[in-house]
């Protein structure tokens, strides 16, 4: 037989035994692999099935309750009963970010009531410890599913590990390089060039500095991992997912807007010093006038809280007590309610 | 980069094509650097140590060739220094300083602790001693220095046996670079065929497998007997399913262009004992120790105290040769104090014949199977007292009930695996499949292809040879 019609009739073959597993896959199989792999699906299907005016996206902000809190609502739920005509539905993933929230609602369908869309800013989600946290893998994981492709093309795609798959041990390394090298960008009488100077300096030298036990210097250094950073909107990567939502919303015709979390600012002041309260504003004013000027509206809660309102005491989180919930729940509802 | 990955989806075809659109002379740059990008996909700047243990080898070749007597000697002690010196500095520093200063502890002297804590460069082991056999068989004369540097490199460096093998030796491979490669429908349905069945074992088995296996050796004190002892042997096809899945890829992606590099695996696990399991498995490595270590130990024409000696060695320091923690040494140790008490009596008693029976038979296969299972806990853990859990676990959790559900499916790919397996015994996917007619073939194509695409683990398994 002639060659080419031999490799043709094969590539035929190939071609129906595909577009067969395409059927086959789309008509029995892909629905149990949505919800075991991209249980997600639910929360999409939701914002449609209930005519859902604003989704709320939130990390574990919004999963978060005090063990003697009498009011266990979430921020989104309190935003529900702040807003009695409108339905929010939220997005709540832990340890999910901008990047999630992208892909998460750019999964919505063309057809649908949403009008707004609330996606919490975390200062932290913007350094090198959650940009190099070991949680991206799953969380990129649980997207696959969820583009829009045929059903095979997506469940070989997730079989083809076609998510970030970058090994635990290379992260780390990562995330050390950039706090040996990102500059701090201080005034020059400022003495530590990077963030791992500042915090190698806490740790050893921390017992004059009046931090007396080794948990609080290992506390006060989690401070300086976590927020001794300067944003550069040409490199950070979650700066990119920001501006992709505000395209994105633009293109669906969405109300944004954007709220930062509250930090334990009054913790950081205590532990590290008003240096790193100040980089944490400098961080916040640059989000703030970035967005401000793309048309979002920006509700900055950045220190919308004490540190009693804070749940965990031992290290840096966005876990609020109810008084905390609602207090933030309040402020986005003022830039909400027509 | 990875077999399994998207972007070798892409890879392949392209490396492929482009091969057979340039003129021979432009080939061997082409893959070379097809395989500098394959490489650097990993860590980028580790191509620089291969570069080393290139230049060294390909330098000592030369010079082992043009000289005689002591000289030609030194040469090769020099070549094999310098190359075992690179292994030792990645893969054994950090496992030799933690010794040292354990060693330091109970005898009261002082060592430095020293932390080199860097991530071993991928396949190290494979490519030094695919390096290795080149400069020994150089010595010996059965191979002609390589004077192209770049055909070196590419003994050294060909994209589908330089991460994990098979150990190709230079008489295999080498001159096949030097050989004009003409395309050949036949040899590219072959490679296909190789590729999609590695994909199939390696994704839909291997994958499969290995949160469960995970599971359980995280955290063994909860386990029951049952789930302990189902561990165990899920491990066993684990790894043979990760292994033959990356050389059966491997040996397709080369077959694909004409080349033919060599099989590393022929049904181990139905080896009826352990010495034919080490003719079985992992063929490029057991080859490689028997030509390179045991003959030149005096091999089995030797007193029988020195063969013991011999035949133990070897096993050491192949156990060493996986990994750096005594685990690895342990299974090696372990592997060939068994496959003594195999030999020793039939060497002694000069045993010779055995029932043929088939119950006979299947029996030792079974047991076979078995030990190498059990040896197997020593591969997989990651410390002596992860192993000691796993040991204490399944000989006194039988009263806790099971609370691991394995998903039926598993069952079901394993059942079917077993199956194919035992269908391919002293043969290979692509030459049975030339065997069956063609709706059965296509049939055989088409299951493979929907499960490996709607089958596959979904976590991120990176070959288990990978880090050796």
């Amino acid at each position: 037989m002639n060659m080419k019609l031999n490799i043709g009739i094969k590539i035929l073959a190939l071609t129906l035994v595909l577009i067969a597993s395409n059927f086959i896959y789309s008509l029995w199989y892909f629905e149990k692999d949505l919800q075991k792999y991209s249980p997600d699906i639910n929360v999409i299907r939701r914002v449609v099935s209930e005519k859902a005016d604003i989704v709320y996206c939130g990390e574990s902000s919004n999963m978060s309750t005090f063990k003697n809190d009498a009011n266990t609502l979430f921020i989104s739920q309190i935003l529900n009963d702040l807003l009695p005509y409108q339905k929010v539905v939220d997005f709540t993933k832990k340890a999910s970010h901008a990047g999630i929230f992208y892909q998460l609602l750019k999964a919505i369908p063309e057809t649908n009531d949403v009008k707004t869309i609330v996606v919490t800013m975390n200062l932290r989600s913007f350094g090198p410890d959650w940009i190099n946290s070991n949680l991206e893998t799953p969380l990129q994981k649980d997207l696959v599913l969820l583009r829009v492709l045929p059903p095979l093309v997506n469940r070989f795609l997730l079989g083809f590990k076609n998510y970030d798959t970058t090994p635990a041990k290379q992260r780390e390394k990562k995330y050390k390089w950039h706090l040996d090298h990102d500059p701090l960008n201080r005034a020059e009488d400022f003495p530590y060039a990077t963030a791992s100077l500042w915090e190698e300096n806490i740790v050893l030298n921390g017992r004059k500095n009046k931090l007396k036990t080794v948990r609080i210097r290992e506390l006060a250094s989690q401070h300086i991992k976590s927020y001794a950073f300067v944003i550069n909107t040409q490199a950070n990567p979650r700066i990119q997912d920001f501006d992709n939502i505000v395209e994105l919303a633009r293109k669906r015709n969405w109300n944004l807007v954007f709220h930062i979390l509250p930090e334990n600012v009054e913790r950081t002041q205590e532990l590290v010093g008003k240096e790193l309260v100040q980089m944490m504003r400098e961080n916040k004013n640059l989000l703030l006038n970035r967005y401000k000027k793309m048309g979002v509206k920006m509700v900055d809660n950045l220190e919308l809280l004490p540190n009693e309102q804070y749940i965990d005491q031992d290290w840096t989180s966005e876990h609020y007590k109810e008084t905390g919930r609602k207090l933030v729940a309040e402020k986005i509802a003022e830039v909400l309610i027509p | 980069m990875l077999f399994n990955s998207l972007e070798f989806f892409f890879f392949f075809p392209l490396v492929t094509l482009l091969f057979f659109l340039l003129s021979h002379k432009y080939r061997w740059i082409h893959l070379l650097l097809a395989s500098c990008v394959f490489y650097m996909f990993f860590v980028p700047e580790y191509i620089l140590i291969l570069l080393i243990t290139i230049v060294i080898d390909y330098a000592a070749g030369i010079l082992i060739e043009n000289s005689n007597g002591k000289r030609k000697k030194i040469y090769l002690i020099i070549s094999i220094i310098s190359t075992c010196l690179v292994l030792f500095i990645f893969k054994y520093f950090d496992f030799f300083n933690e010794n040292m200063v354990w060693l330091s502890e109970q005898f009261g002297f002082y060592y430095p602790k020293r932390v080199f804590d860097i991530i071993l460069p991928i396949g190290l082991s494979f490519h030094t001693f695919q390096s290795l056999s080149y400069v020994i068989e150089v010595y010996r004369g059965n191979q002609k220095a390589e004077k192209h540097f770049g055909l070196y490199s590419l003994y050294v460096m060909f994209y589908p046996q330089l991460v994990t093998g098979p150990i190709e030796r230079p008489q295999n491979l080498l001159h096949q670079f030097h050989k004009k490669k003409v395309f050949n429908l036949q040899n590219l349905i072959d490679g296909l065929r190789l590729i999609l069945f590695g994909l199939f074992v390696k994704m839909v088995i291997a994958d499969n497998l290995a949160p469960f296996v995970d599971d359980v050796y995280g955290n063994p004190e909860s386990q029951s007997s049952t789930t302990i002892l189902s561990a165990i042997f899920f491990y066993s096809f684990q790894i043979y399913c990760d292994f033959l899945g990356y050389s059966t890829i491997a040996v397709g992606c080369a077959k694909a262009m004409g080349f033919s590099i060599m099989d590393n695996f022929k049904n181990p696990y139905l080896a009826k004992s352990i010495a034919e399991f080490w003719q079985r498995w992992h063929i490029s490595l057991s080859t490689w120790f028997r030509d390179y270590l045991y003959f030149p130990l005096g091999g089995n024409k030797v007193k029988k105290a020195r063969w013991i000696l011999n035949i133990f060695i070897v096993f050491v320091v192949s156990g060493v040769w996986h990994g750096a923690n005594w685990t690895f040494v342990i299974w090696g140790t372990l592997h060939g104090l068994l496959y003594l008490l195999e030999s020793i009596p039939k060497k002694i008693f000069k045993q010779k014949t055995e029932s043929n029976s088939a119950i006979y038979r299947i029996l030792k296969i079974g047991f076979t199977f078995v030990v190498v299972s059990f040896v197997w806990v020593f591969f997989r853990a990651e410390n002596l007292n992860q192993v000691k859990k796993i040991f204490h676990s399944l000989i006194h959790n039988w009263n806790i009930p099971s609370t691991f559900e394995i998903p039926n499916s598993i069952w079901v790919y394993l059942l079917g695996f077993v199956v194919l397996d035992t269908l391919l015994f002293k043969t290979r996917f692509d030459k049975w499949c030339s065997t069956i007619s063609a709706p059965m073939r296509w049939s055989i194509y088409g299951i493979l292809i929907f499960m490996t695409i709607t089958c596959s683990g979904v976590e991120n398994y990176p070959f288990i040879y990978f880090q050796f």
